[in-house]
């Protein structure tokens, strides 16, 4: 099946089952907000996507729903059980049809009648309030709510709160005054000591309050910040003579208007600006454009005629002048680029998107097929007459009982498998205190025994919590075929714009990892692939020159290496010429001359994830990858994986991801160095070793020693931390060295011993901690002490 | 003073009156792209929310008082990404 | 390669506008709401947005209006939304949009909006 439709169908679902639980949880608190704010996206969401396929029946059934949960969101019809009624059939006629497209691809037409009937039986509830409900019709159209004083800006109806608004709503409906209280202080009230934000506070009856600007704010560096250029605005249920004796001080600043229950019903009338008639103008020229630009053109007429009272005026004059920009490029009339710019330069120096128009008006006529788009598809309400709704007469009886039958898994909230994750992990800290318990009875109270039972039960706590932690781990788990299934689409596709032939090749899609872990590879294996496709891949014709089948192979491969994943993407094409990244690198100053000359291909060819070196200007030449490699590099550090590419020119590339199963809990190797504990991660220990210090040897001023061959630099942890210590040697004069690889490279670093490996919840650094680079976090450990966890990437 | 001032952020506590406006302006002037966290924040004298406003900064954290941070909410909606 | 990020929080409106996108060489990225789009905006700035109206958390109007308040406020953004009504279009174009379609948007339509914005001529 299309992974589109299947995507469709899921979501659906999902969806309907939501909807049908929320509709329940309605009947118990039917003045919820929330319930039914989430009710009409849900509803909303199904309908829009519906429209990307030809369900017509089905759009139109959540077309009704979605106008009625509106209406009832906004307060204008009142959830009723009959309400929830016929939503509920509505959705079972929408999940009926659900299944039906899933097993024939598409729905019968006989089921037009019953939609047109459902829909129907739906807006019947919105065009009169249910009988045992006291809330009024909706509103009378056309009625123009009575104008507020002059000193007194309107209320803002759109920015007040969904639930400020029902509140004020029901309290109107029950009798209470509400105004509108429109508070201007005097310029100079600052230094009258008067606080007008207190004042307006402390408003008595307030239900709500609002602060704006009086003028566009100047640059930050002429502010007058003792001018008030505030104005406030309270939503009130006080009544008139109270609010008069409250700003009695105040009188000549304040302006106050009733509100009615009906301004709450008309939000979009009142908050609607008041557009200007588009101008009738004489076309110049170039109205020969076809639609999307005219439309485009007339979209930012709009745009700029609106008033200029948004704090994001700057802003919005860019983003008109951008696309406007990227019309003219898209057009071929760069001529007008530079009249553009100059009025974008004039505007955002008077604040006002007057200029901007002007160009508008002078260079492009305004077309009126402008908003052709915007109109809605064409209604079948017309053609088929529609029968009288039944009352609850649709069933298709798959409610509660079927579903059921259906459900082979459960579906789990992500919080909530997230705070058993967290348990786990503080419980696998807890645990760890048992071994010191254990060393405390043996040493402090002398009892081997107890000591003993102590670690017995420790052995077996451990082995419960280490299953516990696997199987919720084993709970969050998703297989990587969740982001691998979209390649083979993006291969093909690419490959045939690219006029090239490649084969993909996925293997271990069923390898799991935790869902943050999958979520997070998604976008850089697109990267990757794409860089395969774009630079690695040569044409058909230049790979049977060079002796190489036509079609290109790209795989990726998954697999589970202890609790790693790790991801293979593997190319055939013209791989990498590390001279070319070498001088690349020496040009935009990441490697020095020093370093251009030692530096081994293999090494080279990782700098394509330095951080500056895929710049735009290096892309275009480059012949091997470094579009963005750095961005990808980022996203994988970011859930603790490594990435290392390999190349060889004419052969191929090959980039090795990889990623933690989970991110919950990290081991950590404990090292002592001048009397404190660090946390080294164990991921990056390759091996502990006691070096005698006639082995430790110095070159060039630096630390070095041989192990297995190859020369290792040693790095003393307390230099590295700016402690004024010596390393410590133990009784035969050797010296505790862990051997580390950090971003590939093979490094020693001297602590005075090593202690245990632990497991812990690494916490990242919090407030001034922050600022600390040599720490990746900090952990709590089994004796109630703080481990610091060094982040060995910043401090080699 | 309620206002404690980092290399990245500011720190609003309690009531933060007038004179405080001031120094934040400067501090703001200096970084342009500093934070601002009003978790722990009961009030504030207006000229202080007049340079939040104009400066158009980043909330990093409302106040916790509900009824302040929706005040707020309506003068510096951009930042506090509502 | 052009960035488009796609703010919606349907899953399928997601999918079919990435394919479409994709399809025609362009990198794409997703978000889920609002806040997620600022975050990854951050992490590196995109050439264009696709963004959705109703989304929990931050809807498509906060986003845009804090994105035309930000660091990189002249990047055009396509609102996307069921309503054809031009109040919600004038809406749209308040809080930053610079242009609305109506869904489901035709491939052509959405390719050759996104051409335009972008600065490309149609092949």
């Amino acid at each position: 099946m299309n992974a589109l439709l299947e995507q469709f169908l899921a979501e659906s679902r999902e969806a309907l089952q939501s909807i049908g639980e929320k509709l329940l949880a309605l009947e118990k608190e039917p003045d919820n907000g929330d319930l039914l704010t989430e009710l009409f996206r849900l509803v909303h969401t199904l309908k829009g996507n519906s429209g990307l396929f030809d369900l017509p029946e089905l759009t139109r059934v959540l077309h009704a729903g979605e106008d009625l949960m509106d209406a009832v969101r906004g307060g204008a019809v009142a959830y009723s059980p009959l309400l929830a009624d016929r939503l509920l059939d509505a959705m079972d006629f929408v999940g009926m049809l659900c299944d039906e497209f899933e097993a024939h691809g598409r729905t019968d037409a006989k089921h037009i009648p019953v939609a047109v009937r459902l829909a129907e039986s739906l807006r019947s509830l919105q065009a009169t309030a249910p009988d045992d409900s006291g809330v009024p019709a909706s509103p009378t159209p056309g009625e123009v709510r009575e104008a507020p004083s002059d000193t007194a800006p309107p209320l803002p109806l759109g920015e007040l709160p969904e639930e400020i608004r029902m509140e004020a709503y029901r309290r109107t409906t029950a009798g209470e005054p509400l105004h509108w209280l429109a508070y201007r202080p005097d310029g100079d009230c600052f230094f009258q000591g008067i606080d007008p934000f207190y004042q307006a506070r402390q408003t008595p009856g307030i239900l709500w309050g609002n602060i704006t600007p009086r003028r566009a704010w100047p640059k930050l560096s002429e502010l007058d910040l003792y001018c008030c250029n505030l104005d406030f605005g309270v939503l009130t249920t006080a009544p008139l003579d109270e609010l008069e004796e409250y700003y009695r001080h105040a009188w000549d600043q304040i302006g106050i208007s009733p509100v009615s229950r009906r301004d709450l019903e008309n939000r979009c009338a009142v908050m609607a600006p008041h557009v200007p008639a588009q101008p009738t103008v004489q076309p110049i020229n170039r109205q020969e454009q076809p639609p999307e630009v005219a439309a485009l053109l007339a979209a930012q007429r709009e745009i700029l005629s609106l008033p200029d009272d948004v704090l994001w005026l700057a802003g919005r004059i860019k983003a008109a002048a951008a696309s406007l920009a990227g019309c003219l490029h898209a057009i071929g009339s760069e001529e007008l680029t530079a009249t553009l710019e100059a009025a974008r330069e004039e505007a955002l120096a008077m604040l006002s998107a007057a200029p901007l128009l002007l160009w508008l008006e002078s260079y492009f006529s305004v077309i009126p097929a402008a908003s052709a788009t915007l109109l809605p598809a064409p209604s079948l309400q017309d053609d088929a007459p529609p029968p009288p709704p039944t009352e609850g007469g649709i069933k298709f009886g798959r409610r509660i009982e079927d579903a059921f039958m259906a459900a082979k898994s459960i579906k789990v909230d992500q919080v909530k498998i997230d705070r058993l994750l967290d348990l786990i992990g503080e419980m696998v800290v807890a645990k760890n205190g048992l071994p010191y318990l254990a060393d405390r009875a043996d040493t402090l109270f002398g009892s081997r025994e107890l000591s003993r039972e102590i670690k017995s039960h420790y052995a077996v706590i451990n082995r419960i919590s280490q299953e516990m932690q696997d199987s919720i781990m084993q709970v969050s788990m998703m297989p990587i075929s969740f982001i691998l299934q979209r390649f083979p689409r993006l291969v093909r596709d690419t490959s045939q714009k690219l006029g090239k032939e490649v084969n993909l090749i996925l293997e271990g899609e069923e390898t799991e990892a935790d869902k943050h872990v999958i979520e997070s590879l998604g976008d850089p294996l697109v990267h990757i692939v794409r860089n395969s496709l774009d630079h690695g891949i040569e044409l058909p014709q230049v790979r049977l020159a060079l002796g190489k089948p036509a079609a290109g192979v790209i795989v990726i491969r998954a697999t589970q290496e202890s609790d790693r994943v790790v991801i293979e993407i593997r190319d055939d094409g013209k791989g990498i010429d590390p001279e070319n990244i070498k001088r690349k690198a020496y040009e935009k100053g990441i490697i020095d001359e020093e370093r251009l000359e030692r530096i081994s291909d293999q090494e080279a060819v990782n700098l394509v994830f330095a951080a500056g070196f895929s710049t735009a200007d290096v892309v275009s030449d480059l012949s091997g990858r470094g579009v963005g490699m750095d961005v990808v590099r980022t996203a994988v550090e970011k859930v603790n994986g490594t990435i290392t590419l390999e190349s060889e020119k004419g052969k191929g590339t090959r980039i090795r991801l990889s990623v933690p199963l989970s991110m919950a809990v990290t081991s950590v190797m404990v090292v002592e160095s001048n009397k404190q504990s660090f946390g080294v991660p164990m991921e990056s220990v390759m091996e502990t070793v006691r070096i005698p210090r006639a082995d430790i040897h110095t070159i060039k001023k630096c630390l070095a020693t041989v192990r297995r061959g190859r020369i290792v630099p040693l790095k003393s942890l307390n230099s590295l931390l700016d402690l004024n210590a010596l390393p410590m040697a133990n009784g035969e004069d050797e010296l505790a060295v862990l051997i580390v690889n950090v971003g590939g490279e093979r490094v020693g670093i001297m602590v005075d011993d090593f202690r245990e490996t632990v497991e812990i919840i690494l916490k990242p650094m919090t407030g001034v901690l922050a600022g600390l680079v040599a720490y990746s976090g900090s952990a709590l450990l089994g004796d109630g002490s703080v481990l610091m966890v060094l982040d060995l990437k910043e401090l080699l | 003073m309620a206002i404690t001032f980092t290399k990245y952020r500011a720190v609003f506590a309690d009531n933060v009156g007038g004179d405080d406006a001031e120094p934040l302006l400067e501090w703001l002037l200096k970084h342009p792209k500093g934070k601002i966290d009003l978790s722990q924040c009961t009030h504030l004298q207006p000229a202080n929310l007049q340079v939040l406003m104009a400066a158009q900064c980043t909330i990093l954290a409302e106040p916790k008082d509900k009824l302040l941070a929706q005040w707020l909410d309506t003068a510096l909606k951009p930042g506090m990404g509502k | 390669m052009k960035r488009i990020l796609i703010i919606d929080d349907a899953a399928t409106v997601r999918m079919y506008h990435r394919g479409i996108l994709e399809e025609a060489g362009y990198q794409v990225v997703e978000a889920v709401n609002g806040i997620e789009a600022m975050e990854k905006t951050l992490v590196e700035p995109f050439d264009l947005y696709l963004v959705d109206i109703n989304m929990p958390k931050q809807d498509g109007y906060g986003f845009l209006s804090d994105l035309r308040s930000g660091e990189l406020p002249q990047t055009p953004a396509i609102m996307i939304s069921t309503e054809a009504s031009s109040d919600d279009r004038r809406r749209a174009y308040a809080a930053g949009a610079n242009l609305y379609l109506i869904k489901p948007v035709k491939p052509v339509e959405l390719l050759l909006n996104c051409r335009l914005l972008l600065g490309e001529a149609s092949p």
